[in-house]
């Protein structure tokens, strides 16, 4: 076949079809602007097909798994069996479901698809490579999008069969046995959550001294609690060494000099575990029938033949861009490619700003916070700045951490609901951050991010009207308290370190 | 950078403490509070790029604990004399730049126990050891999404806009005004290519060519701060001091020559319209002073003189090779001539595209410093705001400086006897008389008026 260099055009060339691509097109249709979308694999990216939504398919069907202790308590008794082919079927159909109906909004709204892996020729030009065939795309336009990918360990190489990254363990059809997850990030707490409800004997492994270490301290220890009552093992400070025959050798930080430091403990064996046996050295082996190494993502940069003039890369390999999404005359970039958390609405957010950008319109990616939820057990949601953060800064900071226990709906739920509310704002009361821990708290972020994009103050939060009884009530409790106005709660430890202070 | 000061010195509030070059400007740091000098970061002549350690002061009265709270609450509100107006000319943040970028590099106070003050190179007033709380957080303008939507698309920066919601919230409306003009919006103010302009054009496009008042160029309102200010000194630092040091060595050493004419703006209102209409949404960038740029250039390539500079050491006339036109850009800070390079070897969009981008970056203090540097002429288009003629004074060592007023409708002879109403443009050239005459001055403004009354010749080149 003689392809030679004749080359299609198009306006706006968006070069990948996960949220932040698939969005980015259909805004730039939107703006009237001919739209070509090139995606290598299947539409919906890692989000839809391997990501947030099977593993949330998963997550729910290991919450009604674990609910039988919950239900005993409410008056229910349960027989639960899990059967994880049969879950898998309903993720992959929800899945299905989802990336069919992008497709068709694709299509209706006359977004071309190409399919195959683009690489930039020229400032204005990709080819796009399909198996042998090479396509020549020129665009006014082009909008990166392709997103990350599961880093690995060069100790734990990806093998496909026992070391997986999430897209494999999502694809898991039996619970195995023993389940040792390398990276307490989020990730690593989701999947540890679902697999040890489903059954599996988990262990996470995680380098630093708490689990979550990338949001407030108090969270990751709520999540830590009640991992450790599903039985999870949890070694904090500890690294993986190497795989053995059915096993994982983690090497284990010597313990600090404070012993009774709850962070200091070198192994914390959950309920029923067996102990860890020691493979000396400081280095203990776990029985580990399968491995997910989930110790962060790396931006799909490598293979875009970007040495495009102007198009600049961090030392992360992440495209650097300013706030109109621009990296160079013709090239934008949003999502997992560039800084940021590697989030699917953060990335959907940078599209509508890329669209108006690549469109000739004024834009700019501004957002006052980014939400970041967390979907094990409690949930976390965690938005804007941390106490932490605020006082590390420098600010006079207000802040209050109100527990679930004192809510009425919590008590509905259960005598011993884990979680709380805490609001941070700053010597003028403007709501900086809130974060949550407790039972479907994912739902209150979005009013807890309004709040701040808008500017809310404590009395904005408190004097707006929560329904009763709902977990809602929390955030306007914890606004109360942070003005030194409690109504369902004492004055707590958080409560008393507001004002103008400073870390030692 | 020169020091004023030397470590264990003795410094009162607001006592200058060091003297810092930039391109543009000579800044000079004081003394947040008073108390003793600590450290001084850098050496005499040392670049320091933003965000470096610029001194560090021991504040008097400070105890551990509650550092010297009432005296840094008020640092923080108060007066800070030159460093104020340092900030408000604020540096470039981006950390990569090679020195103190823009005008100046504001101070940034870092606060510790002690009473022991740090003050910092450029930057907002976000402590080092904080990489995003405090910065993006505290100093966000109170707005709402949509706001800050409507700002970004209108070109105003929010940090400039004086909320008059609750707590101080900038509303749409409050970033509607100064868009319009109010507020502390520069564009309109004398902005060469301001979005106000762009906006005005852009409405006379809407309203059709048939219009008999489509050619009419509304003026800007006034903005409700120019001008404003109340009783007391105010320090000549920053911009405004170069200011000062420019505008009284071209008055005190240049003889002036100013000549004065109009012409018939129709065609190149017209044409402005047609390739607007044309260019569609890239067409927002095609303002006016594209055009006062691009003649300025042809008529330099057909006058090379006044595209020179005087050498008075050597007694030469130093004729440049490149034509490179400055644009003098209104800001609060005042004055600021980004420079346009080659704009008669630039394509009309790339050109007009410079243009936008360099007022803006002007507007934004984030012009870079050879941005600033090798103007072989400048254009004034002083109109935006009002106004006929004026006499604008020549930025040395160039020796020309062309100004345009407001394109107003007037009555214009047609010829054959015929009167009708026209919008007219007023062109103002000033030169130093030492090296043009007055018959290359004429010349040199009757080529400028030849090439705006007909837009084709203009656009063509010949």
């Amino acid at each position: 076949m003689v392809v030679g260099e004749v080359a299609s055009s198009t306006e706006v060339l968006v070069i990948g079809g996960g949220p932040g691509g698939y969005a980015a097109a259909l805004r730039a249709r939107g703006h009237g602007k001919q739209v070509t979308l090139v995606e290598a694999d299947r539409i919906g990216g890692v989000c839809l097909n391997v990501g947030c939504i099977p593993s949330k398919a998963l997550i729910h069907a290991a919450e009604i798994a674990g609910m039988r202790e919950e239900a005993a308590a409410a008056g229910v008794d349960l027989e639960i069996r899990p059967d994880l082919r049969r879950i898998q079927a309903r993720m992959q159909d929800a899945v299905k479901r989802l990336t069919g109906g992008v497709e068709k909004l694709l299509d209706g709204a006359g977004v071309e698809r190409v399919k195959g892996r683009a690489r930039f020729t020229r400032e204005n030009r990709v080819a796009v490579v399909d198996g042998d065939r090479i396509a020549h795309i020129e665009f006014e336009q082009a909008i990166v999008a392709t997103g990350s990918r599961p880093a690995g360990l060069a100790a734990l190489p990806f093998d496909g069969k026992r070391v997986l990254d999430s897209t494999g363990v999502l694809a898991l059809d039996r619970i195995p046995a023993t389940l040792a997850i390398v990276g307490g990030g989020y990730i690593g707490v989701e999947l540890g959550t679902a697999f040890a409800k489903l059954g599996a004997e988990v262990t996470i492994v995680e380098a630093l001294d708490r689990l979550l270490p990338l949001m407030d301290a108090a969270l990751g220890g709520v999540v830590e609690r009640r991992l450790k009552e599903l039985g999870v093992r949890v070694l904090l400070r500890a690294r993986a060494q190497s795989v053995t025959d059915g096993g994982l050798v983690v090497s284990m930080e010597r313990p600090p000099a404070r012993p009774d430091s709850p962070l200091s403990a070198p192994a914390r064996v959950g309920a029923g575990l067996a102990p860890l046996a020691d493979a000396g050295e400081g280095t203990i082996e776990l029985a580990a029938e399968t491995i997910l190494v989930a110790i962060g993502r790396l931006p799909n940069t490598d293979d875009l033949g970007l040495d495009v003039p102007g198009v600049k890369l961090d030392d992360a390999r992440r495209i650097v861009v300013d706030a109109s999404r621009r990296a160079a005359r013709r090239v934008l970039a949003i999502g997992d490619v560039t800084a940021g958390p590697a989030l699917a609405h953060k990335a959907i957010a940078e599209a509508e700003v890329a669209a108006a950008t690549a469109a000739g319109k004024r834009a700019s990616f501004d957002p006052a916070a980014i939400p970041q939820i967390v979907f094990c057990d409690p949930e976390i949601a965690s938005v804007g700045v941390t106490r932490d953060e605020a006082v590390t800064a420098g600010a006079e900071v207000k802040s209050f951490r109100f527990p679930l226990s004192a809510s009425g709906r919590a008590q509905t739920v259960g005598p011993r609901v884990a979680g709380h509310a805490e609001v941070v704002a700053d010597g003028d009361g403007v709501v900086l951050g809130i974060h949550l821990a407790g039972p479907r708290v994912s739902e209150l972020a979005g009013e807890a991010a309004l709040a701040i994009e808008m500017g809310a103050t404590l009395d904005d939060l408190a004097l707006t009207i929560h329904p009763h009884p709902t977990f809602s009530e929390a955030l306007a409790e914890s606004a109360w308290g942070a003005l030194g106005n409690p109504l369902h709660a004492g004055a707590n430890r958080a409560s008393l370190r507001s004002g103008r202070e400073r870390p030692s | 950078m020169r020091w004023l000061v030397g470590p264990g010195d003795r410094v009162a509030r607001d006592q200058p403490i060091v003297e810092i070059q930039t391109d543009k400007a000579l800044v000079e740091i004081p003394a947040p509070a008073a108390g003793t000098v600590a450290k001084l970061g850098a050496g005499v002549g040392a670049i320091v790029k933003v965000g470096e350690l610029l001194f560090v002061l021991d504040a008097e009265g400070g105890d551990t604990g509650s550092p010297a709270s009432g005296d840094l609450d008020s640092i923080e509100e108060g007066s800070l004399g030159a460093a104020d107006a340092a900030r408000e000319k604020e540096a470039a943040r981006d950390k990569d730049e090679p020195s103190v970028t823009g005008e100046a590099g504001a101070t940034e106070r870092t606060q510790s126990p002690h009473g022991i003050l740090s003050v910092h190179a450029g930057g907002r007033a976000t402590p080092r050891t904080t990489p995003r709380a405090t910065g993006p957080h505290r100093l966000r303008p109170r707005a709402a999404p949509a706001v800050r939507k409507l700002a970004t698309e209108l070109g105003i920066d929010l940090a400039q806009v004086v909320g008059s919601g609750p707590g101080g919230r900038v509303l749409a409306e409050d970033v509607r005004q100064a868009a319009q003009g109010g507020a502390t919006q520069e564009s309109s103010r004398l902005g060469v290519v301001d979005d106000l302009a762009a906006r005005r054009e852009r409405g006379i496009g809407a309203r059709g060519a048939g219009s008999s008042s489509a050619t009419a160029l509304p003026t800007s309102p006034v903005p409700r701060e120019l001008g404003s200010a109340a009783p007391g000194r105010i320090p000549i630092a920053g911009v405004r001091r170069v200011i000062v040091q420019t505008m009284t060595q071209s008055w005190t050493t240049i003889p002036h020559i100013h000549g004065h004419d109009e012409l018939d703006a129709q065609p190149l209102v017209d044409a402005v319209r047609g390739l607007r209409r044309r260019a569609g949404d890239r067409g927002s960038v095609l303002t006016l002073s594209v055009f006062f740029v691009l003649a300025a250039a042809r008529a330099l390539r057909r006058f090379p003189l006044v595209n020179s500079s005087i050498d008075v050491g050597a007694r030469e006339i130093v004729v440049h090779e490149e034509v490179n036109v400055g644009l003098a850009v209104a800001t609060p800070a005042g004055l600021i001539v980004p420079v346009v390079r080659s704009p008669d070897r630039r394509s009309l969009f790339d050109l007009a595209g410079e243009i936008d981008r360099l007022a803006r970056a002007a507007r934004e203090r984030k012009v870079k410093p050879d941005e600033l540097r090798y103007g072989t002429f400048t254009v004034t288009n002083f109109g935006s705001l009002g106004g006929r003629f004026a006499n604008p004074i020549i930025r040395p060592p160039e020796v020309g400086i062309l100004g345009f007023g407001a394109i107003r409708e007037r009555p214009w002879a047609m010829g054959g006897g015929r009167i009708e109403v026209r919008p007219v443009l007023p062109i103002s050239f000033g030169a130093d008389h030492r090296i043009i005459d007055g018959d290359l001055s004429v010349a040199f403004q009757e080529h400028v008026r030849e090439l705006l009354s007909d837009p084709v010749h203009l656009l063509l080149g010949e």
